[in-house]
Formats: C-alpha cells, sequence, structure tokens
C-alpha cells in the first residue's frame, strides 16, 4: 500500500490509489441555451421561491457574476449557468425532497452593521461585510499563519520554502476580533483559530487569551493534531487557556482515507484524555468515490470515544479551481449525498428525514433570546448545512437520533405560534411568566416519546436548563451521551449562488478591516485570501531576519516507519481503532 | 494611501462590476466600489504601488471625473471599516415571507 512514510504526509499517493477505482459516478444532464433561457423567463426570483429558481453565479473561467437557475430534475436539484464560454452545469443538492424540507425553514437576519462602503450591488465583489449581508458572524476564521507541518498535494495555501509567510500580529489579531465581536446588533461569539497550522504559532496561548478578553465563549482550534500527538502538556495549555474544541481533521478509518493523522490520532486521544479536553469535533472532508464508503463507520468511531468527541461533522467537497466536468462527476457530493450514504452505512439508525437545516436554529434563537437574552441567530441558507444529534443508548447498544423521540419542528412550529406573547416575556409579570412557561413546558411534553427516548436521558429538564439559562453551558448534560451530527457544503466556482453568499454566516477576518463570507474568501482568492494574504504578508527574507533561529524544515512533521510499526503494535493503536462497538451492526 | 470619489460619463452594471473585479486584483488597490447604477464610486490605493493617473487611465472608458479626494493612512483605513463605527437603520429581526 502506497503510504506516505520517512516523509512529510502529503496525501498524493494514498489518493492515487483510492481513485483507481470509480464506484459512481453522477450524470449531469444537459440544458441549451434556448431552454435555459425559457425556464429562466419563468423562474421564481425571491429568495426561498419555488424550482426553477434564479440566482447568480460566478463563471470558472472569465469570473464573470453569470445568471444561473436552479432547477429539478429526477428528484435532484441542478445549477446551470451560462457563462460567455458556454452552459455549465453542476449537481446542486441531491434531494429534491430534502430541499424543499429544508426550504420551509429558510429565515434572514438584517445585520445592521458593515464594514465596507460597498453597497452589495456587485455581489460577491463587494465583501465585506457590507450592508446587504444578511447574517451576523457565527463563526469567525483568524488564519493565524499560512505555515504548515504537511504538505498537502491539492493545497495553494500554505507556504512552500521561499514563498512569503502570513502572520498577523496580535494587535492586528486582537483588532480582528473585536470588529467581528461589535458586528451589530449581534457580534461574533465563535472564533475558530486556523491556518496553516496554527498550532506552529509560539505565541498561541497568548492568542487564545485575547479572544477570551475580547468576549468570545467558544474558542476552537482547526488543526491536524500532529503536534498535540506528540506534545501533552500542549494540550493541557491550550485548554487551560480557552480552547473549547478542537476542529480535528479527520477523512477516513483507514491510513488511506486518513493519511493526515490516522497514526496519530489514538496519542491525540489520550492526551486529549488526561487533560481533560478540549472537545473534539471530526472533520472529514467529504469526497465521493474516495472515503464516502467510511461516513457510518466514521460516526461510529465517534460514538465509541463519545467521552471526547462532541461531534462530527462532513464537510463535502468544494471543487475550488477550473476542474473538469469528468472529475466534478467523479467527486462531487452534495448534504444529501452524504446524508444517503450514512443511512445506508448505518442500517437506516440515521436516516434522512434525522437530519434539520441550520436556519432552524434561527427559529429557535428568537425563544432563547426572550427567554434566556442569549442573542445568537444561524441564519445562512438552507442549502448550506444540516445537523443532528444522536444519542447513545449504553444499556441497550443503540444509537437514537434527537428526532425519533422528539418533534422538533412540531415544537418550533408550536413556538412560532406563541411568538406573540414570547416576545413580550421580558415585560411580563412573574405570575404570568409562570402561566406562560408552564403552558410551552406541557405543551413540549406532547411533542416527546419517552417510549423512544435513549435510556437515563431526562429530556424534559435538559430543554428546561437550556431555554432558562441558554448558554453554552446548559448544554453540557446534552453532550455527555450525545453526539452532534453536521454538515457543512462549502461553494465553489461550479455551484456558486450568491444567495448563499449573502447568508454566509461562517466568516474570515482579514487584517485590512474587512469581514469575508468563507465561500468568498476561499472561492476568489485573487481578490480575497491570496490578495490580502500577499498585502500583509512578510517577505522569506524579512521572516528569516525576524526569527533567525527558524528553519523551514523544522516546522515539517516526518513520520517515521519506526513510529508507524510502534503504533501498529500498541495497546493505544487497538483500543482506538480495533477493540471498538459496532453501534450499527 | 489615496482615497478618490467618482463619477462616471458612461458606465453601466454589468461593465461597472467587470471593472471593479480587474481593479480589486490589484496589489496596490485596498478598497474598489464601482456602482454602475448610480454612476459613482469609490477607490482607496497605496500610491507607492500606482499613481492616481494609472487608476484614472484604467477607468478611461468610464469617462471618469474625480469628486473627492483624501489621504489616509492604512490604520485610518482599518479603523474606518470597525463594526461598530458603521451602523445603519433601526433593529429588524424577522420570518422571511415570499
Amino acid at each position: 500500500m502506497a503510504e506516505s512514510i520517512g516523509e512529510t504526509p502529503s496525501g498524493e499517493k494514498e489518493f492515487e490509489e483510492l481513485t483507481h477505482r470509480v464506484r459512481n459516478i453522477i450524470e449531469f444532464p444537459e440544458i441549451n441555451e434556448k431552454e435555459f433561457d425559457e425556464m429562466i423567463k419563468k423562474a421564481s426570483r425571491s429568495y426561498g421561491g419555488p424550482l426553477p429558481h434564479k440566482t447568480y453565479s460566478i463563471c470558472p473561467e472569465t469570473r464573470r457574476v453569470v445568471p444561473a437557475l436552479v432547477w429539478e430534475r429526477d428528484g435532484k436539484v441542478w445549477i446551470t449557468k451560462k457563462c460567455p464560454e458556454g452552459m455549465i452545469t453542476d449537481v446542486y443538492y441531491e434531494s429534491v425532497e430534502q430541499y424543499y424540507r429544508f426550504q420551509k425553514w429558510k429565515y434572514d437576519f438584517n445585520l445592521m452593521s458593515f464594514n465596507v462602503e460597498n453597497s452589495g450591488v456587485n455581489c460577491p465583489f463587494d465583501c465585506g461585510l457590507c450592508a446587504r449581508h444578511r447574517s451576523h458572524t457565527n463563526l469567525l476564521n483568524i488564519v493565524l499563519t499560512n505555515r504548515c507541518n504537511l504538505s498537502c498535494w491539492y493545497c495553494f495555501f500554505y507556504a512552500k520554502e521561499g514563498q512569503p509567510i502570513y502572520e498577523p500580529t496580535l494587535e492586528q489579531i486582537r483588532m480582528m476580533l473585536r470588529n467581528a465581536r461589535l458586528e451589530y446588533p449581534i457580534g461574533a461569539n465563535a472564533v475558530q483559530l486556523t491556518g496553516g497550522e496554527p498550532t506552529l504559532r509560539d505565541d498561541l496561548i497568548e492568542i487564545i487569551r485575547i479572544a477570551k478578553e475580547e468576549g468570545y465563549d467558544h474558542i476552537q482550534l482547526n488543526t491536524d493534531g500532529i503536534k498535540l500527538a506528540f506534545e501533552p502538556e500542549f494540550v493541557k495549555k491550550i485548554r487551560e487557556a480557552g480552547v473549547n474544541t478542537l476542529y480535528l481533521s479527520y477523512d477516513g478509518m483507514t491510513p488511506k482515507t486518513n493519511w493526515k493523522n490516522h497514526w496519530e490520532i489514538p496519542l491525540i486521544f489520550e492526551n486529549v484524555r488526561k487533560a481533560g479536553g478540549p472537545g473534539i469535533v471530526l472533520v472529514p472532508t467529504t469526497i465521493r468515490n474516495v472515503n464516502d464508503h467510511e461516513l457510518g463507520a466514521i460516526i461510529n468511531f465517534g460514538l465509541n470515544h463519545l467521552d471526547i468527541i462532541r461531534g462530527v461533522n462532513f464537510q463535502p467537497i468544494s471543487l475550488v479551481g477550473r476542474v473538469p466536468k469528468k472529475e466534478r462527476q467523479r467527486f462531487r457530493i452534495t448534504i444529501p449525498g452524504a446524508i444517503a450514504r450514512i443511512e445506508e452505512q448505518t442500517n437506516g439508525e440515521i436516516a434522512m428525514d434525522d437530519w434539520y437545516p441550520i436556519p432552524i436554529a434561527g427559529h429557535i434563537a428568537r425563544f432563547f433570546e426572550a427567554f434566556a437574552g442569549t442573542r445568537y441567530y444561524m441564519t445562512s441558507h438552507y442549502c448550506c448545512g444540516a445537523a443532528t444529534y444522536v444519542f447513545l443508548d449504553r444499556e441497550r447498544k443503540r444509537v437514537v437520533p434527537i428526532s425519533r423521540f422528539l418533534d422538533v419542528e412540531g415544537f418550533v412550529e408550536y413556538l412560532e405560534s406563541k411568538t406573540e406573547e414570547v416576545q413580550k416575556w421580558k415585560h411580563l409579570g412573574k405570575l404570568q411568566k409562570l402561566k406562560l412557561g408552564a403552558e410551552i413546558f406541557l405543551k413540549f411534553k406532547s411533542f416527546y416519546d419517552e417510549k423512544y427516548a435513549p435510556e437515563g436521558l431526562d429530556v424534559l429538564s435538559l430543554i428546561k436548563n437550556a431555554f432558562m439559562h441558554g448558554n453554552y453551558d446548559a448544554l453540557g448534560q446534552f453532550h455527555v451521551n450525545a453526539l452532534f451530527l453536521g454538515m457543512m457544503h462549502f461553494m465553489d466556482e461550479y455551484n456558486y449562488d450568491v444567495e448563499r453568499v449573502e447568508r454566509c454566516v461562517i466568516h474570515y477576518a482579514m487584517p485590512d478591516g474587512r469581514i469575508v463570507p468563507f465561500c468568498t474568501f476561499n472561492v476568489i482568492p485573487e481578490l480575497y485570501r491570496d490578495k490580502v494574504q500577499a498585502q500583509f504578508s512578510y517577505s522569506w527574507e524579512e521572516w528569516k531576519a525576524l526569527h533567525p533561529n527558524w528553519e523551514y524544515r523544522k516546522d515539517k512533521y516526518i513520520r517515521t516507519r519506526e513510529f508507524v510499526e510502534k503504533m501498529k503494535k500498541s495497546e493505544l493503536y487497538r483500543k482506538t481503532y480495533i477493540d471498538i462497538e459496532n453501534y450499527f451492526g | 494611501m489615496l482615497k478618490v470619489e467618482l463619477k462616471f460619463g458612461e458606465i453601466n452594471p454589468v461593465d461597472a462590476m467587470i471593472k471593479q473585479y480587474e481593479l480589486l486584483k490589484k496589489e496596490g488597490i485596498y478598497r474598489a466600489f464601482i456602482n454602475g447604477y448610480s454612476k459613482r464610486g469609490s477607490l482607496v490605493f497605496d500610491e507607492s504601488k500606482m499613481s492616481r493617473d494609472e487608476v484614472l487611465e484604467m477607468l478611461k472608458e468610464f469617462k471618469p471625473e474625480i469628486v473627492g479626494a483624501q489621504r489616509l493612512t492604512l490604520e485610518e483605513l482599518v479603523e474606518s471599516s470597525y463594526s461598530w463605527k458603521n451602523h445603519r437603520g433601526e433593529v429588524k429581526i424577522g420570518k422571511v415571507e415570499n
């Protein structure tokens, strides 16, 4: 088996071997210009309208903003755009049924602050944030460095030897944090420190402290975990400094599908256990014909390490750059496609209907705001993400998605019917509050079916607690037996939808004072990511002069054969991967 | 750095958008907004990397006229972008209605 041993892992050999065999191809339907013009004339225009729907996209070649049609055929949703060089089609969403089920929960937030004078008429070239943006920053990304300890073959981002180094100063980082924190009327309270590999920064602990000082409740570190595997004290330090979550790359169950850190994972888990945290979210980049056969197994793996793993967040691949149609048909997977694989691979234990769209949280947020005063509106486009919780019933060795014992949609619909009363909550007298609270709580019971609930989980008190306190800590008990499952599909040039960008909730802070949606930052790097990093980078010579003891090769991780052999034979490896339960058997 | 406010004699929204993209690719340009509807725009650029004439040359097809100019530092540009300095209107949160 081809593997990165005795060198810095790059994944090139593993990917080549994995893609020898093509299991399935997604055929794209074609429409001609005349059909496109006819359909677009009749298409809905306003956000959330029925299919066919008119939107705007970006041309992968000319980078022009072009009209696009989101339309339905054979149970799937497609996006076709009219580019100067011809028609381009890609799959937008692999289930029309789920598209409409999720669409029902669309929700727009009116952000009242902005960072650039641009009005948004030239979206997505006006970022940002401009006055037309429709979500506050739910998760702020700050790139701490473009140095990396791996050398992923497909990555254009990390600094190769001799290239400029991007590393914002502590003052710039504080400014970026404050800028998003003070968006109006609601600012960011969650930040992801990312890279490159953020653990390569010597002042990471200081940066975490700054984020805490600036009022961030949730600090997550986006990492390959290599440093955490070999430095147990470092894990303790980042936890103590305030990191809540390790957003840990984890692409599969074998050294081939997870070439980044398969051999290091057992050590990372051990060090996290010893340090008592931070909680881990596994992040599989999901690719058709590469690792889409392992999604159920990854969830099962998470359930086996529920003491330290809080969630699995699948990211269907974003095929950024110029990608030929054949390759898109081979590698493209969308949220419903990944969910369907999970349904198959968990023998129906986690099914299509067990997932919810992200903006349903926007509807719930109104009630948290009224009851607990907390303000956090996740209001992305309904096609950007999906999520659910699954509970592990340890006694009966079964996995129960929340939807099996709680009618979430029914309960939210009920809350919607109570909007007016709930919004007056703050001004109600003590007796009136008690009356309304009791009414809602009693009604809640009718949406809850104890018979299907996991043993030992007091859902009623949990919900009560969440609504009364509405903060991060209130979710503590929830996590003991629960695994969060998420999907976040970042876009590329081929499935780009300006309506999704306008509602993006995951943003990057830039040192020039702008805050930019994820899918403009990374899909149009020549205007955002790469450009701003070129403007604010150190040249190789400047960097070397500032850090005379630094050496490029010392940043790089070399996975030795001895290490791999030692891990293979270890008890720790066995406990992590082999002696585990199969909850979906 | 220099911030220029512009008025255009001949422009349409599609060409404005294309031009804004082209301008923003330049490393010396920190902000660009070309509004093809209102026929106005603004640019912030680093004069050590590109001159005012170079910028105007890039816009000449739109018959640009500088209607305002202001020198500013990078720090001032960053400060002008702070969320707490740029609020608008009243707070309104609500469900989307079709």
